[in-house]
């Protein structure tokens, strides 16, 4: 059964949670419009860490890597959840 | 997270995309990991090559050991990595500044491996590079968060206390309390017979205002197959400052080989 937005959203928050830990995003909710490097100060190989759970997980369904490299480096910089969310949704159908 | 154990070490490592082509990136020294490299390149570079990106040792997500920084460490680091990972075929060599340099000596001493070498902004191992690694990374209080700004300003953005914090805490760890920069001090000097004996092509890519920009054209000119180019307006901090330009024609290039 595919996905819906909220249990990826869902899923995304807990690779998040797992990468840079409970106490650094306490009290910030997580949703669509969170960014990762300036709302969640994310670093780099952080975010490296969590594209890499995103991968393992939707391995079969989603070319994660390749959505990456179609990017120049101010998009990736300015990636919202919101955005990984809905390409990984509209892999999923 | 992929770590290989590698000499009594774990080594974080990005294994990525499929092709016939290997290609493996070195970062730089202290204020740098692997990520930008999988930001800029790698996956770029995955679309039509298997991608090796690895954190070296004392930096990102690997292990940082009290000692065992010489080059040959490093050296010695990428081809148990290689091992490991059971890549047998040559793989071309991608770095910058000092994973320049990491690409050379292991040019040097694995010539086997060895398909093509990129080099951005690279150092050489010359009699004083070790006084120039000093200078830069013994910087402290705000000349050294200029520099981590410098080094990472992209990626800073608008609220950078946390993430100046802990790239600040990692270099002067890696400065202060490792044997960093009296191993480098203490790596062998390559010889000019030594960089003319590497057979493999090489692309050497320099900032027009790059400080060690004349030191890349006479590494160039001992290189029997390199191709020089200067990127008009830039700086050491090529990577940075031209990057699409220098993906594209660093990816043309080796798919040119």
């Amino acid at each position: 059964m595919k996905q819906t937005s909220k249990v990826i959203l869902d899923n995304l928050t807990k690779f998040i949670k797992e990468v840079i830990g409970e106490e650094w995003i306490e009290g910030i909710e997580i949703t669509s419009e969170t960014s990762f490097s300036n709302d969640l100060e994310m670093e780099s190989i952080e975010i490296v860490e969590f594209a890499e759970k995103v991968k393992l997980h939707y391995d079969d369904d989603v070319d994660f890597v390749g959505w990456l490299s179609k990017m120049e480096l101010d998009q990736i910089i300015n990636l919202k959840v919101g955005e990984v969310v809905e390409y990984i949704h509209s892999c999923l159908s | 997270m992929a770590l290989a154990e590698v000499n009594n070490l774990r080594i974080h490592y990005q294994f990525i995309g499929e092709g016939k082509r290997i290609i493996v990136f070195n970062h730089g020294l202290v204020m740098d990991n692997l990520s930008s490299w999988y930001f800029t390149m790698g996956n770029k570079a995955a679309t039509f090559a298997r991608v090796l990106l690895y954190d070296l040792r004392g930096h990102g997500k690997s292990s940082r050991p009290k000692s065992g920084y010489k080059v040959s460490d490093f050296v010695r680091d990428l081809y148990d990595i290689l091992g490991i990972l059971n890549i047998k075929d040559k793989v071309f060599l991608v770095g910058n500044s000092f994973g320049g340099l990491l690409n050379l000596a292991f040019a040097i001493n694995h010539p086997e491996k060895v398909q093509g070498i990129i080099l951005v902004d690279s150092h050489v191992s010359d009699k004083d590079f070790a006084a120039e690694m000093k200078s830069t990374l013994e910087l402290q209080g705000e000349e050294r968060d200029l520099m981590i700004v410098k080094s990472f300003q992209k990626w800073i953005g608008r609220h950078s206390e946390r993430k100046r914090n802990k790239l600040a805490e990692t270099a002067s760890d890696l400065v202060y309390r490792t044997d960093l920069i009296k191993d480098l001090k203490d790596s062998e000097i390559f010889e000019e017979k030594d960089i003319a004996g590497i057979k493999s092509p090489v692309l050497a890519i320099y900032g027009e205002n790059s400080d060690i920009k004349e030191k890349g054209k006479h590494l160039a000119d001992l290189l029997p197959y390199c191709d020089y180019r200067i990127f008009p307006g830039c700086t050491h901090s090529v990577l940075w400052e031209a990057t699409e330009e220098l993906c594209k024609q660093s990816l043309e290039w080796i798919q040119n080989q």
